[in-house]
Protein backbone atom coordinates (compact mmCIF):
# COMPACT_ATOMS: atom_id res chain seq x y z
CA UNK A 1 0.00 0.00 0.00
CA UNK A 2 1.20 3.07 -1.26
CA UNK A 3 1.44 6.46 0.95
CA UNK A 4 -1.32 8.13 -0.64
CA UNK A 5 -3.75 4.88 -0.33
CA UNK A 6 -3.12 4.75 3.27
CA UNK A 7 -3.68 8.21 3.67
CA UNK A 8 -7.52 7.94 1.93
CA UNK A 9 -7.66 4.83 4.28
CA UNK A 10 -7.38 6.29 7.87
CA UNK A 11 -9.28 9.37 6.72
CA UNK A 12 -11.97 7.65 5.87
CA UNK A 13 -11.63 5.46 8.75
CA UNK A 14 -11.36 8.75 10.95
CA UNK A 15 -14.78 10.05 9.91
CA UNK A 16 -16.43 6.72 10.17
CA UNK A 17 -17.65 6.21 6.80
CA UNK A 18 -18.45 3.43 4.57
CA UNK A 19 -17.22 3.01 1.25
CA UNK A 20 -20.83 3.15 0.36
CA UNK A 21 -21.49 6.63 2.42
CA UNK A 22 -18.68 8.22 0.86
CA UNK A 23 -20.09 7.20 -3.11
CA UNK A 24 -23.17 9.03 -1.57
CA UNK A 25 -21.48 11.69 -0.46
CA UNK A 26 -18.96 12.46 -3.06
CA UNK A 27 -19.91 10.60 -6.00
CA UNK A 28 -17.59 8.35 -6.51
CA UNK A 29 -17.90 4.24 -7.15
CA UNK A 30 -17.14 2.94 -4.14
CA UNK A 31 -15.10 -0.05 -6.19
CA UNK A 32 -12.92 2.49 -7.11
CA UNK A 33 -12.58 4.00 -3.79
CA UNK A 34 -11.81 0.85 -2.73
CA UNK A 35 -8.90 0.16 -4.91
CA UNK A 36 -7.24 3.53 -4.20
CA UNK A 37 -7.51 2.50 -0.43
CA UNK A 38 -5.06 -0.20 -1.06
CA UNK A 39 -3.35 1.56 -3.71
CA UNK A 40 -4.20 -0.36 -7.10
CA UNK A 41 -5.01 3.03 -9.24
CA UNK A 42 -3.13 5.75 -9.15
CA UNK A 43 -4.01 9.02 -7.69
CA UNK A 44 -7.39 10.13 -8.65
CA UNK A 45 -7.64 13.42 -11.04
CA UNK A 46 -7.99 16.88 -9.04
CA UNK A 47 -11.80 16.92 -9.34
CA UNK A 48 -12.17 13.43 -7.82
CA UNK A 49 -10.11 15.14 -4.81
CA UNK A 50 -12.33 18.28 -4.02
CA UNK A 51 -15.27 15.78 -4.34
CA UNK A 52 -13.65 13.65 -1.64
CA UNK A 53 -12.07 16.58 0.33
CA UNK A 54 -15.88 17.84 0.58
CA UNK A 55 -16.54 14.86 1.61
CA UNK A 56 -14.10 14.43 4.47
CA UNK A 57 -14.26 17.78 5.53
CA UNK A 58 -10.93 18.36 4.89
CA UNK A 59 -8.97 21.13 2.70
CA UNK A 60 -8.35 19.90 -0.67
CA UNK A 61 -4.85 20.75 -0.04
CA UNK A 62 -4.27 18.03 1.92
CA UNK A 63 -5.73 15.81 -0.51
CA UNK A 64 -4.07 17.60 -3.38
CA UNK A 65 -0.85 17.23 -1.16
CA UNK A 66 -0.88 13.85 -0.43
CA UNK A 67 -1.73 12.32 -3.90
CA UNK A 68 1.32 14.24 -5.39
CA UNK A 69 -0.07 17.30 -6.94
CA UNK A 70 1.43 19.77 -4.76
CA UNK A 71 5.30 19.30 -3.57
CA UNK A 72 6.63 21.05 -0.24
CA UNK A 73 5.87 24.60 0.87
CA UNK A 74 8.12 25.97 -1.84
CA UNK A 75 6.67 24.36 -4.40
CA UNK A 76 3.19 26.39 -3.56
CA UNK A 77 5.04 29.61 -3.50
CA UNK A 78 5.74 29.65 -0.18
CA UNK A 79 8.94 30.50 0.73
CA UNK A 80 10.78 29.27 3.62
CA UNK A 81 11.39 32.96 4.52
CA UNK A 82 7.83 33.14 5.09
CA UNK A 83 6.57 29.79 6.81
CA UNK A 84 9.76 30.97 9.00
CA UNK A 85 7.87 34.38 9.91
CA UNK A 86 4.29 32.68 10.27
CA UNK A 87 6.36 30.17 12.68
CA UNK A 88 7.18 33.05 14.90
CA UNK A 89 3.99 34.58 14.94
CA UNK A 90 2.78 31.14 16.14
CA UNK A 91 4.69 30.60 18.99
CA UNK A 92 4.30 33.63 20.07
CA UNK A 93 0.79 33.35 20.32
CA UNK A 94 -0.36 32.75 24.18
CA UNK A 95 -3.41 31.03 23.49
CA UNK A 96 -1.85 28.64 21.20
CA UNK A 97 0.03 25.94 22.49
CA UNK A 98 1.44 22.94 20.74
CA UNK A 99 3.51 20.06 20.80
CA UNK A 100 5.30 17.49 18.25
CA UNK A 101 6.50 13.89 18.53
CA UNK A 102 9.65 13.93 16.88
CA UNK A 103 12.39 10.82 16.26
CA UNK A 104 15.77 11.62 15.30
CA UNK A 105 15.09 15.16 13.61
CA UNK A 106 14.73 18.58 14.28
CA UNK A 107 12.13 20.89 13.55
CA UNK A 108 12.36 22.02 9.62
CA UNK A 109 10.50 24.34 7.82
CA UNK A 110 8.18 21.52 6.19
CA UNK A 111 7.20 20.43 9.87
CA UNK A 112 6.72 24.23 10.72
CA UNK A 113 4.49 24.60 8.34
CA UNK A 114 2.35 22.04 9.03
CA UNK A 115 2.28 23.50 12.68
CA UNK A 116 1.50 27.25 10.99
CA UNK A 117 -1.49 25.17 9.17
CA UNK A 118 -2.82 23.88 12.57
CA UNK A 119 -2.57 27.53 14.13
CA UNK A 120 -4.48 28.75 10.94
CA UNK A 121 -7.45 26.34 11.06
CA UNK A 122 -8.11 26.80 14.95
CA UNK A 123 -7.34 30.22 15.22
CA UNK A 124 -8.98 31.02 12.24
CA UNK A 125 -6.19 34.00 11.09
CA UNK A 126 -4.61 33.18 7.52
CA UNK A 127 -0.85 33.46 7.84
CA UNK A 128 1.28 32.02 4.88
CA UNK A 129 -0.08 33.50 0.93
CA UNK A 130 1.52 31.69 -1.78
CA UNK A 131 3.50 34.60 -3.51
CA UNK B 1 -4.15 32.11 30.97
CA UNK B 2 -6.68 34.83 30.48
CA UNK B 3 -9.36 32.53 28.64
CA UNK B 4 -12.33 30.84 30.16
CA UNK B 5 -12.53 27.24 31.05
CA UNK B 6 -15.63 25.98 29.95
CA UNK B 7 -17.48 23.22 32.28
CA UNK B 8 -18.92 21.72 28.68
CA UNK B 9 -15.61 20.96 27.18
CA UNK B 10 -14.59 17.05 28.37
CA UNK B 11 -11.69 17.81 28.65
CA UNK B 12 -11.77 20.15 31.01
CA UNK B 13 -14.45 18.27 32.97
CA UNK B 14 -11.79 14.88 33.11
CA UNK B 15 -8.77 17.49 34.34
CA UNK B 16 -11.00 19.09 37.07
CA UNK B 17 -12.23 15.78 37.89
CA UNK B 18 -8.17 14.22 38.23
CA UNK B 19 -7.50 17.70 40.14
CA UNK B 20 -10.24 16.91 42.76
CA UNK B 21 -8.94 13.42 43.16
CA UNK B 22 -5.78 14.00 43.61
CA UNK B 23 -5.29 17.54 45.15
CA UNK B 24 -3.87 16.30 48.25
CA UNK B 25 -1.00 14.36 46.57
CA UNK B 26 -0.56 16.50 43.68
CA UNK B 27 0.90 15.42 40.90
CA UNK B 28 -0.28 11.76 40.26
CA UNK B 29 1.82 9.64 38.13
CA UNK B 30 1.44 8.92 34.34
CA UNK B 31 0.18 5.65 35.31
CA UNK B 32 -2.75 6.78 37.66
CA UNK B 33 -3.38 10.39 34.89
CA UNK B 34 -3.62 6.78 32.37
CA UNK B 35 -5.94 4.90 34.41
CA UNK B 36 -7.94 7.88 35.45
CA UNK B 37 -8.16 8.76 31.33
CA UNK B 38 -8.90 4.40 30.56
CA UNK B 39 -11.98 4.77 34.07
CA UNK B 40 -13.14 7.94 32.74
CA UNK B 41 -13.78 7.43 29.14
CA UNK B 42 -14.62 3.72 29.37
CA UNK B 43 -11.98 2.97 27.02
CA UNK B 44 -9.91 0.03 26.50
CA UNK B 45 -6.85 1.07 24.95
CA UNK B 46 -6.40 -1.63 22.75
CA UNK B 47 -7.35 -0.43 19.07
CA UNK B 48 -6.77 3.26 17.17
CA UNK B 49 -10.12 3.03 16.31
CA UNK B 50 -11.52 3.46 19.42
CA UNK B 51 -9.32 6.43 20.26
CA UNK B 52 -10.43 7.89 17.05
CA UNK B 53 -13.98 8.05 18.58
CA UNK B 54 -13.28 9.35 22.21
CA UNK B 55 -11.07 12.26 20.02
CA UNK B 56 -14.25 12.97 18.58
CA UNK B 57 -16.44 12.81 21.28
CA UNK B 58 -14.12 15.27 23.25
CA UNK B 59 -14.15 17.31 19.73
CA UNK B 60 -9.98 16.89 19.04
CA UNK B 61 -10.14 16.48 15.04
CA UNK B 62 -7.53 14.36 14.09
CA UNK B 63 -6.42 13.83 10.54
CA UNK B 64 -3.77 11.55 8.92
CA UNK B 65 -1.46 13.64 6.60
CA UNK B 66 2.13 12.85 5.24
CA UNK B 67 4.26 14.32 7.69
CA UNK B 68 7.84 14.91 7.28
CA UNK B 69 10.25 12.29 8.06
CA UNK B 70 10.53 11.35 11.85
CA UNK B 71 7.77 13.59 12.67
CA UNK B 72 4.79 11.39 13.66
CA UNK B 73 2.42 13.59 15.27
CA UNK B 74 1.58 17.15 15.80
CA UNK B 75 -1.30 18.33 18.42
CA UNK B 76 -2.36 22.27 18.52
CA UNK B 77 -5.00 23.77 20.98
CA UNK B 78 -6.42 27.51 20.73
CA UNK B 79 -8.93 28.16 23.24
CA UNK B 80 -10.82 25.50 23.57
CA UNK B 81 -9.97 23.89 19.69
CA UNK B 82 -7.81 20.95 19.65
CA UNK B 83 -6.07 19.39 16.62
CA UNK B 84 -4.12 16.42 16.35
CA UNK B 85 -2.36 15.67 12.77
CA UNK B 86 -1.09 11.90 12.80
CA UNK B 87 1.49 10.48 10.14
CA UNK B 88 0.67 8.48 7.53
CA UNK B 89 3.74 6.61 7.76
CA UNK B 90 4.15 4.71 10.90
CA UNK B 91 6.94 2.10 10.43
CA UNK B 92 5.94 0.15 13.51
CA UNK B 93 2.26 -1.71 14.35
CA UNK B 94 0.78 0.21 16.85
CA UNK B 95 2.87 3.54 16.21
CA UNK B 96 -0.01 5.62 14.93
CA UNK B 97 -2.22 5.16 18.48
CA UNK B 98 0.77 4.81 20.16
CA UNK B 99 1.42 8.84 18.39
CA UNK B 100 -1.90 9.84 19.33
CA UNK B 101 -2.18 9.08 23.04
CA UNK B 102 0.95 11.08 23.40
CA UNK B 103 -0.62 14.05 21.66
CA UNK B 104 -3.50 13.58 23.96
CA UNK B 105 -1.26 13.52 27.18
CA UNK B 106 0.24 16.72 25.90
CA UNK B 107 -3.49 18.52 24.91
CA UNK B 108 -4.17 17.58 29.01
CA UNK B 109 -1.54 18.94 30.31
CA UNK B 110 -2.37 22.54 28.71
CA UNK B 111 -5.45 22.15 29.87
CA UNK B 112 -3.98 21.51 33.67
CA UNK B 113 -1.93 24.50 33.40
CA UNK B 114 -4.77 26.33 32.79
CA UNK B 115 -6.69 24.96 35.72
CA UNK B 116 -3.04 25.74 37.61
CA UNK B 117 -2.15 22.07 38.13
CA UNK B 118 0.63 21.52 35.77
CA UNK B 119 1.88 17.92 36.28
CA UNK B 120 5.07 18.75 34.58
CA UNK B 121 7.83 21.04 33.71
CA UNK B 122 7.77 21.66 29.23
CA UNK B 123 10.59 20.58 29.23
CA UNK B 124 9.78 17.00 30.34
CA UNK B 125 6.36 17.07 28.77
CA UNK B 126 7.86 14.58 25.88
CA UNK B 127 8.90 11.92 28.54
CA UNK B 128 5.63 12.09 30.57
CA UNK B 129 3.60 12.38 27.75
CA UNK B 130 6.05 8.82 26.09
CA UNK B 131 5.16 7.07 29.23
CA UNK B 132 1.99 7.81 29.27
CA UNK B 133 0.88 6.06 26.04
CA UNK B 134 3.08 3.12 26.77
CA UNK B 135 0.86 2.63 29.90
CA UNK B 136 -2.19 3.30 28.47
CA UNK B 137 -1.59 0.79 25.99
CA UNK B 138 -0.19 -1.44 28.34
CA UNK B 139 -3.02 -1.35 30.82
CA UNK B 140 -5.45 -1.79 28.10
CA UNK B 141 -3.41 -5.17 26.61
CA UNK B 142 -3.86 -6.66 30.41
CA UNK B 143 -7.42 -5.73 30.11
CA UNK B 144 -7.69 -7.63 26.79
CA UNK B 145 -5.79 -10.51 28.21
CA UNK B 146 -7.46 -10.72 31.05
CA UNK B 147 -10.72 -10.87 28.76
CA UNK B 148 -8.80 -13.46 26.60
CA UNK B 149 -7.78 -16.21 29.39
CA UNK B 150 -11.11 -16.04 31.27
CA UNK B 151 -12.80 -17.32 27.63
CA UNK B 152 -10.24 -19.57 27.16
CA UNK B 153 -10.74 -21.03 30.96
CA UNK B 154 -14.09 -21.87 29.86
CA UNK B 155 -13.13 -24.30 26.78
CA UNK B 156 -13.32 -27.92 27.48
CA UNK B 157 -11.53 -29.93 25.52
CA UNK B 158 -7.56 -29.90 27.42
CA UNK B 159 -5.50 -29.79 24.82
CA UNK B 160 -7.61 -26.32 23.23
CA UNK B 161 -7.66 -24.81 26.84
CA UNK B 162 -3.41 -25.07 26.87
CA UNK B 163 -3.55 -24.16 23.31
CA UNK B 164 -5.77 -20.92 23.71
CA UNK B 165 -3.69 -20.26 27.01
CA UNK B 166 -0.11 -20.41 25.31
CA UNK B 167 -1.18 -18.40 22.55
CA UNK B 168 -2.66 -16.14 24.94
CA UNK B 169 0.70 -15.64 27.20
CA UNK B 170 2.43 -15.63 23.62
CA UNK B 171 0.35 -12.84 22.33
CA UNK B 172 0.01 -10.77 25.20
CA UNK B 173 4.02 -10.70 26.34
CA UNK B 174 4.90 -9.85 22.54
CA UNK B 175 2.01 -7.22 22.95
CA UNK B 176 3.40 -5.39 26.72
CA UNK B 177 6.78 -5.87 24.92
CA UNK B 178 5.80 -3.51 22.14
CA UNK B 179 3.92 -1.09 24.28
CA UNK B 180 6.90 -0.50 26.67
CA UNK B 181 9.71 -0.36 24.59
CA UNK B 182 8.17 1.54 21.59
CA UNK B 183 10.34 4.35 21.83
CA UNK B 184 13.18 2.50 22.40
CA UNK B 185 12.69 0.35 19.11
CA UNK B 186 11.96 3.39 17.28
CA UNK B 187 15.58 4.81 18.29
CA UNK B 188 17.22 1.53 17.28
CA UNK B 189 15.20 1.93 13.88
CA UNK B 190 16.75 5.39 13.63
CA UNK B 191 20.43 4.27 14.69
CA UNK B 192 20.32 1.83 12.39
CA UNK B 193 18.96 3.83 9.38
CA UNK B 194 21.78 6.28 10.17
CA UNK B 195 24.48 3.68 10.29
CA UNK B 196 23.39 1.98 6.71
CA UNK B 197 23.51 5.58 5.04
CA UNK B 198 26.87 6.19 6.63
Amino acid sequence: MNSFAAYLHELRKSRGLSLKQVEAKAGVSNAYLSQLERGLRKPPHPDILRRLATAYEVPVEDLLGAAGYLGNGAEKGITREAIEKAFAHVISDPQFRHGTRLKGVRLGPDAKRFIVEVYEKLSGRKLLQPE
Amino acid sequence: MSQTLQDSDPVVTFCKGVVSRHEGNWPPSEEELADEFAACFLLDLVVLDEALKLCKQLNIHVSFVPLPEGLHGINGSHGQKREVLLSTKEAFPGGKFHTLLHELRELLEYTFCDLGYPIVRSQELEIHAEEFASVARMNGGKKALEFFLENASKIETNWKRWLAFAAAFAFGFAFLVSCGMHSRLEDAMIRYKQNTLH
